[in-house]
């Protein structure tokens, strides 16, 4: 399979996961002219890291084999990130926060409420990539529960953390208060610590590359039209930074 | 000390923020990531290293902060460690060097 422009080799054993690369032979969107070298993703004992270590999670298979992929693609400067990254003027915005939180339903209320203004570069699970003057955010084919996915990659323009809480609230973050929020949403094994250290600076250079916001929630419509007035200005107004 | 850091987990910066994160070995012990501050760090690390507890408070001193209060956050900070897995007693793994707490956390 190519993942973010990276060839993996990879040999899923169990049914579910399986099943999801034949339900989806040809990843979506990653082509790519700087093709690699193939990497292969070892042979895992999956069956003993999720019955040791993750018993109640339940699609734990498909969570250990992205995890693995992610680590796979660190060598190349890339990591798949939890979160919905959205294209806005040819640029990428991913809101990144705990699954359950809200991320597709902010991004479906800006597309809602900006009609043609915001795409889709992938819905769950979208590729970061370290490069010389920018991060690029690309497309994965693990699109989410709304297989929202998009075939452009984008420069990475901001980072936006969705918290619930009592009240609607929109409010810069500095890197160090995302870190801790952000470092989660890297998915990697976790397998030892040079890959958590690699992982960890990996989260360094993306939270010192752009703006990061948080977005407080308690209310979908009000939170996301903070979001457009602040984040997003309509044509004429000027973006705040 | 009665306790000992568990091992598998790791002190990370993310930027300057210091977190303290398990390795996947230990995920069913422990899953969430700390947001430790330096004091704590460097206290997480005398942990790691097997320092005592007096070695600990005389850090603390050293750096003036009263004993009654070394106390206090040795406690509290111990306390918030051992909440989460981060500490394990000493009889429960002998020999075992391991990584950090913290005063916010989130999951893995």
């Amino acid at each position: 399979m190519t993942l973010a422009g990276v060839r993996l080799h990879c040999r899923p054993r169990f049914a579910d996961t399986h099943r999801y690369f034949l339900t989806n032979p040809e990843p979506v969107g990653c082509a790519d002219p700087e093709l690699r070298e193939p990497v292969s993703i070892p042979d895992r004992d999956w069956a003993g890291i999720l019955s040791t270590n993750m018993p109640d999670c339940a699609h734990t298979e498909f969570s250990a084999l992205v995890n693995y992929c992610s680590d796979a693609l660190l060598p190349f400067d890339r990591i798949l990130l939890h979160g919905v990254a959205l294209r806005w003027q040819d640029r990428a915005y991913l809101i990144f926060g705990p699954s359950g939180v809200g991320k597709s339903t902010q991004a479906k209320k800006l597309q809602q409420l900006r009609p043609g203004e915001f795409g889709i570069i992938s819905g769950d699970r979208p590729a970061a990539e370290l490069r010389q003057d920018q991060i690029l955010i690309r497309p994965s084919f693990w699109n989410g529960k709304e297989n929202w996915h998009g075939a452009e990659a984008a420069p990475l323009a901001a980072l936006i953390q969705l918290i619930r809480g009592p009240e609607n609230r929109l409010e810069p973050l500095s890197e160090d208060a995302a870190a801790l929020y952000f470092f989660p949403s890297c998915f990697t094994s976790g397998a030892d610590e040079a890959t958590l250290r690699r992982v960890a600076e990996f989260a360094t250079r993306l939270l010192q590359a752009v703006p990061k916001w948080r977005l407080t929630t308690n209310q979908v419509p009000g939170s996301t039209e903070l979001l457009l007035e602040s984040v997003f200005p309509a044509p004429g107004k000027k973006e705040a930074t | 000390m009665e306790y000992q850091a568990r091992p598998g987990i790791v002190l990370l910066k993310v930027c300057k923020a210091i977190l303290l994160v398990p390795t996947r070995s230990v995920y069913d012990k422990c899953s969430v990531v700390l947001r430790l501050p330096l004091l704590d760090a460097i206290v997480w690390n005398a942990i790691v290293r097997g320092k005592s507890r007096e070695d600990i408070l005389r850090f603390y001193e050293g750096i003036r902060i009263s004993p009654e209060e070394g106390e206090r956050r040795l406690q509290a900070f111990t306390q918030r460690l051992l909440e989460h897995g981060f500490l394990i007693p000493r009889a429960e793994n002998e020999d075992a060097p391991a990584a950090a707490p913290g005063t916010e956390q989130n999951s893995v």
